[in-house]
């Protein structure tokens, strides 16, 4: 976490790993120094193999003042929360093999929980001793969103992904057979369950962490993005897309898209933002060589936007077209044990949801596409119905 | 700069101007006085900006003892700078007397203040009750004294029902993603009973004839302005 000065927003973005090669994801602090989204979490080709992972320090229900990580200043429980909980779980991801995933969640969850808890133990790591007291306040409280990316030997040439993640920091799949490429893959939890301005009803503290879990497999060219909520809170679903994609045509190189893309998200953010992502088969530049076919009718509608004043609003999960298709899966699922055809189900699913179904206008020369995504399971949070109707330019509260 | 959000930011402090009040009434009523400058400042180093903050005072003595025992100013809208002689003139106002023993009409002051007027405008909301104290409360259910006049209607009868306006009653207009209740009180009823049962709640334990000191001022100020 780094600043480039006063009365802008902070920039960190190093990304050079140890072999030298760009690491995309960026981080940025509204306040020097004081930032509570930590370094997002990037393992390329590791043992467990692709990992993603945004952390998102909560300034309000963190806002006690403990010494920092030297003992020699003063900082927030929240910065110094994301910070640890990353730490706790690279180090998890550090020692995995290619072993099975089934128990990744719980050992992430008492990882992140004892570096919280050790916290603590500090002097002063309490804070004020028994002078702040109250339901808003949690000790060391932080989001998680981590996705775990693997090779599958199908002749689809799938990958397995798993995802983790407590609070409203958000994985997403970027994945231009969908007619909506971003595809949400995680429920806020938060009481509507679409990001929201409410509490959250999960997150990790001190007083422990309980992850939801759910397990997708992608097609081979679909890649994974992670990003908190200072990313997709402040400007459209429509505008967050195109913002993607419009500099991943145009940019040189994986580098340079990263650099756009910061501008102009956090130039948007009211909040800090960290982000990154996984690319598919074929890496950028494969990503950028079908979003060349998106933007176009991106661009048609982009322009409606612009003349009309800034209205930020929130997605709501249960608009996913990728939720629409676990819910089918499920109803598949359900279907099949009592003889029905559910293969329409999902195709009708994917077919139905047009950006005319978001606050924007339809671009008319997309066609629907006919997703290999699938999901084998999901551990909670998917919700039993899903609803056709977009609360149209509702913001969250 | 952040694009487009409005946010919105009403804020009730409940006041106690009772007689044990008289050696920090000074302090509080500074506090409150600057407060409108302090939160726009340090929303301004988060790079957010208020479309509009609005206070209003609701003093509070005892309805056992006094007939003046609840005063409630209007909603002043201090960003813009509309209001503001107006209201520093109404907190400038407020002197510390009466009260009689303990326990005091606080719970009455947060049955006014739920009450509100609370702001619905803008695409980011906070409805903040700050509740400055050095005593306990009276229990609603015991009616130790009447009401007067346009705030009878605003006070529940039982902590049960100020319980459930607080945690979405639509009786009210406060807003349960927007609600935000920071107590600067004693350990003593109902303050060590609402911190841990009012959702989003925090409790800054205040001790009997000490006011509040820059480091707990900060912090009330730090814990609404992280909230935003």
């Amino acid at each position: 976490m780094t600043d480039t000065g006063p009365q802008q927003t902070a920039v960190a973005s190093s990304h050079m790993s140890t072999d030298s090669k760009f690491e995309p994801w960026f981080v940025t602090e509204k306040r020097a120094n004081l930032g509570e989204d930590a370094n997002p979490l990037f393992l390329r080709g590791s043992a467990v193999g692709d990992v993603l992972g945004v952390f998102d320090g909560m300034g309000g229900a963190g806002s006690i003042l403990v010494p920092d990580e030297n003992e020699v200043d003063k900082c927030s429980m929240a910065h110094l929360a994301s910070e640890w909980a990353k730490r706790a779980a690279a180090s998890i991801f550090n020692q995995w093999g290619k072993e099975e995933l089934s128990n990744l969640k719980t050992q992430i969850e008492a990882a992140i929980t004892e570096k919280l808890l050790y916290l603590t133990t500090r002097p002063g790591g309490k804070g004020p001793e028994g002078k702040l007291r109250g339901t808003m306040l949690s000790m060391y409280p932080t989001t998680v969103a981590l996705a775990v990316v693997r090779p599958m030997k199908d002749e689809l040439r799938q990958r397995q992904l798993k995802v983790l993640w407590a609070g409203d920091s958000r994985i997403y799949a970027l994945d231009f057979s969908e007619k909506i490429p971003l595809q949400q893959l995680t429920r806020d939890h938060t009481q509507s369950g679409d990001g929201g301005d409410g509490a959250l009803s999960r997150f990790a503290s001190a007083d422990g962490l309980e992850l939801e879990e759910s397990d997708f497999n992608l097609p081979p060219s679909a890649a994974v993005i992670a990003m908190t909520d200072g990313c997709y809170g402040y400007m459209s679903p429509f505008r967050l897309l195109y913002t993607l994609v419009k500099h991943l045509v145009r940019s040189r190189d994986e580098e340079d898209w990263i650099g756009r893309i910061k501008k102009d998200i956090s130039a948007a953010a009211g909040d800090d933002t960290s982000f990154a992502i996984s690319f598919g088969e074929g890496g950028f530049e494969e990503c950028r060589k079908q979003a060349e076919k998106s933007l176009d009718s991106l661009e048609q509608v982009a322009h409606i936007q612009e003349l009309s004043p800034p209205n930020p609003y929130i997605v709501p999960f249960e608009d996913s077209a990728y939720l629409k298709l676990l819910i089918n899966h499920e109803t598949r699922r359900q279907n099949a044990s009592v003889g029905t055809n559910a293969g329409t189900d999902i195709e009708s699913a994917s077919s139905t949801l047009t950006l005319a179904d978001h606050a924007v206008p339809a671009p008319s020369v997309t066609e629907p596409g006919s997703s290999v995504f699938s999901a084998p399971s999901n551990t909670g949070g998917g919700k039993e119905e899903s609803s056709d109707t977009f609360p149209k330019d509702e913001l969250k509260d | 700069m952040a694009q487009g959000l409005r946010y919105h930011i009403d804020l009730a402090f409940c006041i106690d101007v009772t007689g044990s009040m008289t050696p920090v009434i000074d302090l509080v009523k500074e506090n409150v006085r600057k407060f409108p400058h302090d939160v726009r400042d340090a929303l301004a180093k988060k790079d957010k900006v208020i479309d509009t903050l609005r206070i209003r005072v609701i003093a509070f003595r005892d309805v056992a003892s006094d007939s003046d025992a609840l005063s409630a100013s209007e909603f002043f809208v201090v960003e813009p700078s509309t209001d503001l002689a107006r209201y520093e003139s109404f907190v400038k106002g407020l002197s510390a007397s009466g009260g009689g023993d303990e326990p005091e009409s606080a719970l009455e002051a947060l049955g006014i203040a739920q009450a509100s007027d609370w702001t619905h405008e803008g695409d980011k909301q906070r409805h903040i009750i700050v509740m400055f104290t050095d005593a306990s409360a009276h229990k609603l259910e015991d009616r130790v004294g009447e009401v007067s006049g346009s705030y009878r209607d605003q006070v529940p009868a039982s902590l049960d029902e100020l319980t459930d306006r607080w945690e979405g009653g639509q009786t009210v207009r406060i807003r349960k993603t927007a609600r935000r209740l920071l107590i600067f009180g004693p350990d003593a009823y109902p303050w060590n009973v609402l911190a841990d049962t009012w959702g989003q709640t925090v409790w800054l334990q205040s001790q009997a004839g000490k006011g509040m000191e820059d480091v707990e001022y900060q912090t009330i100020l730090s814990t609404i302005v992280n909230s935003v």
